[in-house]
């Protein structure tokens, strides 16, 4: 007697294995547990984390675009002329964006949310990865605004780039290393200080700079190769999926 | 859904705060007791994937939360027992930036903390800076952020310190509410709350797992072994020197006294129903320490 044979209302199928059951709950349950609801695109990330850093962030990094391209602009009037601090003043602007928005990279610890955003989606080193990704691309972008309002000095568009980055990778140096390793005030306080003690030196160092592309070529190229380089790996690191 | 604890076990150091924990959470209320140190957060944090386990394993479902990562973590929700906040921000912008963590869309963010907000008691507050609010506020504002996205897996830490009375019990009815096909831990030290919600209890100590059940099953360890009795203040000093005192009421000049005992501590104590309390005092009050306080 084949299938066909039977009556519609009296045939039965064979309930499945309970293995074979229990395999597919598993697997319907996975699929489920992917909830259509929660928005995972890295674009509205970063829009998100760049809402919330706050407009005092952004505002501070007008402001100090503005303060030094108001001091670039007009150097030949505040100074008389051949004795503009050009040099000393761009080798601030690294180390001055990096206070700034070093903080920003340890609020989570500093303002006791680290325990509840780990326990998010988004758990906490990829939320700090996101933030390293826009504090540096917009501390970035302000030194290139800045270095485009050197065209007029004397100083050379070289040893301009050299007084704005090196200064600035150096201090990202610090706030790598020190993040890494202290968490919340005694974290930024001890990077605040090493950063202000970075700007100070290289600020006393850049009137020795006099465009000579020998010199200072080589540590520009050196030190913006290893910050970029420590920017990817800590962002790869924060965006790698790990509980 | 069953959530599986399978000989988890955390280090630090050479410091075990959880050691081979073993449990099975399906969907109903737990509450997590045990004194301080016992590992009750460290366990907490484990569940979340905040810390990872030096040994042992989650599991959901039969599969290993570490496999699972955001997938689980979308399925959380979690009060820990102290948390801050970004200055400047207001409960609703506060609510609003942690569903945005949790990936939520906006609109839904909206819905979901104006309905929050409404079921605790905060509907009026979500212009106020939250670091203008007192504890028990704050406590409020973190039970709600904890029900964002509607998780399946809802982990509390001390949900009700700070809460006053009429707090307490809203917010166990929303637990008991919400908790329909969900797991729910919850640890406290107030043990009424987890007389009033919990279906199942754990207890913990040394970060170990003494012992898990329905709570008339634990009470049952206890039976015959609580006492009350009245006495003068000299006979009732000596007599809580050899037993654990889980109440004291002065009347006059009598002292009434609840106690654990094995056997009947006095001739004047009658026998009486245990509760929580005793079952708390039976598994974490020192041996031979004495709780009367002069």
């Amino acid at each position: 007697m084949t299938h066909t044979d039977i009556p519609f209302e009296d045939y039965r199928i064979a309930p499945p294995a309970p293995e074979q059951l229990e395999q597919c709950r598993r697997a319907a349950r996975r699929q489920l547990s992917v909830s259509s609801l929660r928005d995972t695109r890295l674009r509205t990330a970063l829009r998100t984390q760049a809402e919330y850093l706050g407009w005092w962030f952004w505002a501070a990094q007008g402001c100090i675009l503005a303060l030094f391209s108001f001091f670039i602009l007009y150097a030949s009037v505040l100074w008389p002329s051949g004795q503009e601090p050009v040099l000393p003043i761009l080798a601030m602007a690294g180390p001055v964006l990096t206070v700034f928005s070093a903080p920003h990279l340890a609020k989570s610890e500093l303002f006791g949310m680290a325990e509840l955003e780990s326990a998010c989606l988004y758990p906490l080193p990829r939320l700090t990865a996101l933030r390293l990704l826009l504090v540096g691309l917009s501390d970035f972008a302000v030194l290139c605004a800045v270095l485009l309002f050197c065209a007029g000095t004397a100083a050379g568009w070289l040893a301009c780039a050299a007084a704005l980055f090196i200064p600035f990778n150096l201090s990202c140096f610090v706030c790598f290393a020190v993040l890494g390793r202290l968490r919340g005030y005694p974290a930024s306080l001890t990077a605040g200080g090493l950063i202000a003690g970075i700007g100070i030196a290289c600020s006393n160092a850049a009137s020795s700079i006099r465009g000579d592309v020998a010199h200072i070529a080589g540590p520009l190229v050196f030190t913006t190769a290893v910050c970029v380089a420590l920017f990817y790996l800590r962002i790869r690191r924060g965006m790698k999926e790990a509980v | 859904m069953q959530l599986r604890l399978d000989r988890v076990t955390r280090q630090f150091g050479t410091r075990l705060a959880v050691d081979r924990f073993s449990a099975c959470l399906q969907p109903g209320i737990y509450g997590l007791l045990g004194p301080n140190g016992a590992g009750k957060t460290t366990l907490m944090r484990l569940l979340c994937g905040i810390l990872s386990p030096t040994s042992g394993e989650i599991l959901l479902d039969g599969i290993p939360v570490r496999q699972m990562g955001e997938h689980y973590r979308a399925l959380l929700g979690y009060l820990p027992q102290h948390f801050g906040c970004y200055p400047g921000y207001t409960v609703e912008q506060f609510m609003l930036y942690l569903a945005a963590v949790k990936g939520l869309p906006r609109s839904l963010a909206r819905r979901q903390t104006d309905r929050l907000l409404e079921q605790v008691g905060l509907e009026n507050w979500k212009k106020q800076r939250v670091r203008a609010l007192s504890g028990g506020t704050l406590q409020r504002l973190g039970i709600a952020q904890a029900l964002l996205g509607n998780p399946s897996i809802l982990v509390l830490d001390e949900p009700t310190s700070g809460l006053d009375p009429k707090e307490r019990i809203r917010f166990r009815n929303l637990i008991s509410e919400y908790a329909a096909g969900r797991v729910v831990l919850l640890s406290t030290h107030i043990v009424g709350d987890l007389e009033a919600v919990a279906g199942q209890l754990l207890m913990m100590d040394g970060g170990q797992l003494l012992c898990q059940g329905t709570p008339e099953a634990l009470l049952r360890q206890v039976e015959g072994m609580v006492w009350e009795t009245a006495l003068p203040a000299a006979e009732a000093r000596a007599l809580a020197d050899r037993c654990h005192v889980t109440a004291i009421r002065l009347e006059g000049e009598t002292t009434h006294l609840r106690l654990l005992a094995d056997a009947r501590p006095h001739p004047l104590a009658q026998p009486a129903a245990p509760n929580f309390e005793d079952l708390y005092l039976y598994h974490f009050a020192d041996k031979g320490q004495s709780l009367w306080v002069d």
